[in-house]
């Protein structure tokens, strides 16, 4: 399952356009199998994916990926978006209303270069389970049959990386983690890089190697997922409730009479409900902040499992009743959400050697997924 | 009783071949007139849909007359057409088919124009990120969805289709009954 470095995007990206009142001026270079676009409403996520791929009005800048110029003002190459090969994922499904399944799949497939076709129409089928819909008309089909036909379909244009803008938001909770799945499982079968827009930190997380984080326009931040969301100056943007941390772990072991699994990271081993992988594979987990406690010293006659050492690297203290404390466990970094009575009466400083505590239980379905 | 003159079956096939033939003149530039104003801006689109709009508010007489001075046998335009092609088209059933087309062109342009208006234009989108042309995705998309959402409109199923079935069916009925009356009347 190890998303590899044998396939990747690089992309390097300097636009700026304006549009009404807003000003779009997005500069970065990214270098990851998964990039992930996160930033609140407004913040120009869907005009930037646009712009990668060569759709809504007239802007400056470039576009590189992989190497290839797909917009350059200054060279005067401006690409069309059917010779851009970014298989563009919408929030909504965008299926063809008067084709049926399979003429939708193969819309972008017929018109593919024959030494192009990689990506096999029976392959993507199986892949996302859409055996047995191909005469169906998409006016029939449940909203998550919808976002998988649109992802098989923008597979068979064999495009050269997926471009997905918010490709959950317009369903329902329960086929949202159907469909992260399906995504998940084409990465890692198919090897296609995949831009990942989206608002959501859980989704972010669970998919991007790579974050560009974007605010009113610009990238105001690039970097590795944990790194970029453990940053503590850029919680305005990445959100106070959904501050964690995330990290990549090895499963070791599973213990079937309590259904647990063992992960193993540089800092330790955490004990976690069942993840559904096997021994080896590699499992990325979120911790969120509020999830983690401290002590001075390894607590005894406790119910939590997961007791690792780690050392205070920063504090935010904003002189509210919550603090948040930064730590190291090894080569991670984890955030730790408590009370600022705790703080004082605890004496934390940074530089100080404590025991991080994590439930067992906070680790759920959303917050464990395949790295 | 319901059996029919020569004259009768004439005029019938004369009603039907005018009217195939003004549509199949007047469809094709109204479908591309129809996707320009639907689709695009640019200087000089208002005066466009007003000239197109002209045989819709201007007296009958006043387009009949125009037609007669570009198309007559020593207008302008009818004159070419005689001089290269040996067509004729006033006072003939070309003539009418022509001035069919005209009359009827704003109302084809406008219900095109609204189907047309009425289509996601992120589908066309899509389109072209799958690796199809402007044509292309015109042909494929956007003219199919045209008729698509023309016939689904009200309802949003068949009940169009069958309701214009309908008219067409009792539109020849008035006809052959209207033809029936007029040679029983002119017979007394």
């Amino acid at each position: 399952m190890a998303n590899a470095s044998h396939f990747k995007i690089v992309i390097d990206v300097d636009i700026v356009q304006r549009l009404g009142t807003f000003d779009l001026a997005v500069s970065f270079k990214a270098e990851a199998p998964v990039v992930g676009l996160f930033g609140r409403s407004g913040s120009g996520k869907t005009s930037l994916v646009n712009a990668l791929a060569g759709v809504g009005g007239q802007r400056r800048g470039h576009v590189i990926v992989n190497g290839e110029t797909l917009f350059d003002d200054a060279r005067g190459i401006d690409l069309p978006p059917e010779r851009r090969r970014l298989g563009y994922v919408f929030q909504d499904d965008l299926l063809f209303p008067h084709m049926h399944v399979e003429a939708n799949l193969l819309y972008g497939f017929r018109r593919a270069a024959l030494s192009a076709r990689v990506i096999e129409p029976q392959h993507v089928i199986d892949l996302l389970g859409l055996g047995g819909l191909q005469r169906r008309y998409p006016g029939t089909l449940s909203g998550g049959e919808k976002q998988r036909v649109a992802i098989g379909r923008a597979l068979l244009a064999q495009p050269r990386l997926l471009l997905m803008d918010e490709p959950l938001a317009s369903l329902d909770i329960a086929r949202r983690d159907e469909v992260l799945r399906y995504i998940e499982l084409l990465r890692d079968d198919l090897h296609i890089p995949i831009v990942y827009v989206s608002h959501s930190i859980a989704e972010i997380t669970r998919l991007a190697d790579t974050i560009v984080l974007l605010a009113e326009g610009r990238a105001i931040a690039v970097g590795a997922v944990e790194e970029v969301m453990g940053r503590l100056d850029l919680r305005p943007q990445t959100g106070r409730y959904e501050a964690g941390s995330v990290f990549d772990t090895t499963v070791v072991a599973y213990d079937p009479k309590y259904a647990l699994t063992t992960l193993r990271f540089e800092g330790g081993e955490l004990i976690v409900p069942n993840v559904e992988a096997l021994a080896g594979e590699r499992v990325r987990v979120r911790i969120r902040a509020r999830d983690v406690s401290l002590a001075l010293h390894p607590p005894i006659g406790l119910s939590i499992v997961n007791v690792l050492p780690a050392t205070i690297t920063a504090i935010d203290d904003q002189g509210g009743p919550i603090v948040e404390v930064q730590l190291r466990l090894g080569n991670v970094s984890l955030r730790a959400r408590i009370t600022r009575r705790s703080r004082v009466e605890l004496g934390l400083a940074e530089n100080q050697q404590v025991y991080t505590l994590i439930k067992a239980v906070s680790f759920d379905r959303r917050s464990v997924g395949y790295a | 009783m319901l059996s029919m003159s020569d004259t009768e079956l004439g005029i019938i096939v004369l009603s039907l071949k005018v009217a195939f033939f003004s549509v199949a003149l007047s469809l094709p530039v109204a479908i591309l007139v129809a996707h320009v104003l639907a689709r695009f801006d640019f200087p000089g689109k208002t005066l466009l849909d007003a000239v197109i709009h002209l045989p819709l508010v201007l007296p009958p007489v006043v387009v009949g007359f125009a037609l007669l001075l570009l198309f007559g046998k020593h207008g302008p335009i009818g004159a070419w057409l005689n001089d290269w092609f040996g067509i004729v088209i006033a006072f003939r059933w070309t003539g009418a088919a022509l001035a069919s087309a005209i009359m009827g062109f704003p109302l084809m342009v406008r219900a095109i124009r609204l189907s047309i208006s009425s289509i996601d234009t992120r589908l066309e989108t899509v389109a072209r990120t799958l690796g199809g042309s402007r044509t292309w995705v015109f042909l494929s998309i956007t003219l199919p969805l045209a008729i698509y959402t023309f016939v689904q409109s009200p309802g949003g199923d068949a009940q169009a289709t069958r309701l214009s079935l309908i008219a067409v069916v009792l539109s020849i009925a008035a006809l052959i009954t209207s033809e029936w009356l007029t040679r029983r009347t002119s017979k007394s």
